[in-house]
């Protein structure tokens, strides 16, 4: 018998997961919608403006995508952590290896998934009535050249924050959301203070964190010509592990946590 | 086989066992006795993997609990004192968890539920705390696990349901099966043990199968010119007393006055054991 992973028992651990939440999942898809839509029509009516901007619909979103996000991750282990329900969950014959990937499945690909495809429908909607001026509504284009490299900027911050709120979910017994929220903070504000030195670290000076663009990097020194130049192998390979890689970082730790958690 | 040596667990500083070295065979009913808070929730729950040691070994058919591999949390089911629930029906829970015990066996399950009085098709939402024990209970024994260890079981049960629950039990254990009962209530389950360990803070003071109890001491009203008394007590039907058994016939035991006299006869009573060899039924 495998004893790391099974297929057979994630699927049966996935299988439990849906009979007991199937009702909640559904009714959370259809707040989400509604919250979105109701979300987007109030930034429009304060605003006084009745011009769709999908630039500002995806602050919105975005922010709405981490306090949404970040409070369903912390509930991901919510249940080890309560003496009474760990007994249960420690107990049910499956790994720790499935029982993390059960929840990594259910935050960052059922949920993200869901949301993006919840944001895109609504985009979709409101770009449509925009340009097709419905309802009198107006529509203000976005910056072509920066819109999608902002959504995926704005995605893999989320999922570093998701990723460190699964794990204080598991960590912290009790206020996990507060703490979460404090490590969260300090963890981006070191990022933002001591991002420079670690492009000095990797002696790539061109590289900066607050370009999204994965093609070319902007230098202002050299002004006089293009401002551009093109993104080296390197760069985007550290770009790529600064990106994504923390949230891997995370459910590792979990996976560590997992295994010795006790239910004391 | 289950194999504790020298366990030692400690809780916020505390103490809670101390060295406690046992083995548990299969094909017999084990009472783990004890006060409020000696350990006997923590032994058990380091013997199904809920909690580590922090020093001694401790395995279960080769296998170590804290390791929680898939084919060991299998073979074992852990029965707590309080039952959680999701808010769903009983066969929707049947659906989701029955799957991962290989030998569950819906048929004796719904036994269980018939004997206790509980419909299958119901909402666990609506069944009241004991109801909900006994669903826990039924579908622990419907696991057909080789280990089943259980907290307190008759905490929360009718009187009906607790005769129908030593019946259910004494009908479950077969040579493959092993049943480790923790409990405060030492008279719930007369007649259903065939072995008693007595916890007394963290230490495991008693380990005696019941044929050797029988064997050794004599539990009754009158006292046998020249035995000595082991413990007396005083009762509303008389004065009860434990005595040394040199009759050569095995005596009926009252495991409340056992326990009483072993909580304060400690060293006399296992004096007594010392020399004899531990007989298994």
């Amino acid at each position: 018998m495998n004893e790391t992973f099974s297929t057979q028992r994630f699927l049966l651990l996935l299988k439990r997961e849906w009979i007991e939440n199937k009702r909640q999942y559904l009714l959370s898809v259809t707040a989400l919608f509604l919250l979105l839509n109701i979300i987007l029509l109030l930034q429009l009516y304060l605003r006084r403006t009745w011009n769709y901007s999908p630039d500002s619909f995806l602050i919105i979103a975005t922010t709405f995508l981490c306090f949404l996000g970040g409070t369903y991750a912390i509930t991901a282990f919510q249940k080890y952590r309560a003496r009474e329900s760990a007994v249960f969950q420690l107990g049910i014959p499956a790994s720790a290896v499935e029982k993390l990937f059960l929840e990594v499945v259910k935050n960052v690909l059922v949920f993200n998934l869901t949301f993006i495809l919840l944001f895109k429908a609504t985009d979709a909607l409101y770009t449509w009535m925009g340009t097709n001026y419905i309802l009198h509504m107006g529509y203000i284009s976005p910056n072509p050249d920066n819109y999608r490299e902002k959504q995926l900027g704005a995605f893999t911050f989320f999922l570093a924050l998701q990723g460190l709120f699964i794990y204080c979910s598991l960590h912290f017994r009790k206020y996990a959301y507060l703490s979460a929220i404090i490590i969260g903070v300090i963890v981006v504000w070191l990022l933002i203070k001591y991002a420079n030195a670690i492009s000095t670290f990797w002696g790539i000076n061109t590289w900066s964190f607050s370009n999204p663009d994965f093609k070319r990097t902007y230098i202002s020194i050299v002004s006089d010509k293009d401002p551009y130049i093109e993104n080296s192998f390197l760069i985007n390979l550290l770009r790529a592990f600064y990106m994504f890689g923390w949230a891997p970082l995370f459910y590792w730790a979990t996976y560590f946590k997992l295994k010795e958690t006790q239910a004391k | 086989m289950i194999a504790l040596k020298e366990v030692a667990f400690t809780y916020k500083k505390n103490k809670v066992i101390k060295g406690v070295t046992e083995v548990f065979s299969p094909g017999h009913i084990y009472g783990l006795l004890g006060d409020n808070g000696v350990g006997k929730t923590s032994l058990l729950k380091l013997m199904t993997g809920l909690l580590f040691p922090q020093a001694g070994t401790i395995t279960v058919q080769g296998l170590v609990p804290q390791y929680r591999h898939p084919s060991f949390l299998r073979s074992v089911f852990f029965v707590p004192d309080t039952a959680f629930f999701s808010a769903i029906s009983i066969p929707q829970y049947v659906d989701g968890y029955a799957p991962f015990y290989p030998r569950f066996s819906k048929k004796q399950f719904i036994r269980c539920l018939t004997a206790f009085n509980i419909g299958y098709d119901n909402d666990i939402e609506v069944l009241s705390f004991g109801q909900k024990k006994k669903l826990l209970l039924s579908f622990a024994l419907a696991a057909n696990t080789p280990y089943l260890f259980l907290d307190e079981p008759s905490n929360g049960l009718d009187i009906l349901s607790k005769a129908a629950f030593k019946e259910l039990l004494s009908g479950y254990i077969d040579d493959s099966k092993c049943v480790i009962i923790s409990t405060h209530q030492v008279n719930d389950l007369s007649n259903l043990l065939d072995h008693v360990s007595i916890l007394r803070n963290g230490r495991l003071i008693f380990s005696q199968s019941i044929e050797a109890i029988s064997r050794q001491l004599l539990f009754g009203n009158e006292t046998v010119p020249g035995s000595e008394i082991l413990f007396a007590e005083d009762t509303l039907r008389g004065r009860t007393t434990i005595t040394s058994n040199s009759s050569g016939y095995p005596s009926g035991v009252d495991l409340e006055m056992l326990y009483k006299a072993v909580i304060t006869k400690e060293e006399k009573i296992n004096q007594l054991f010392a020399h004899t060899e531990n007989i298994t039924i």
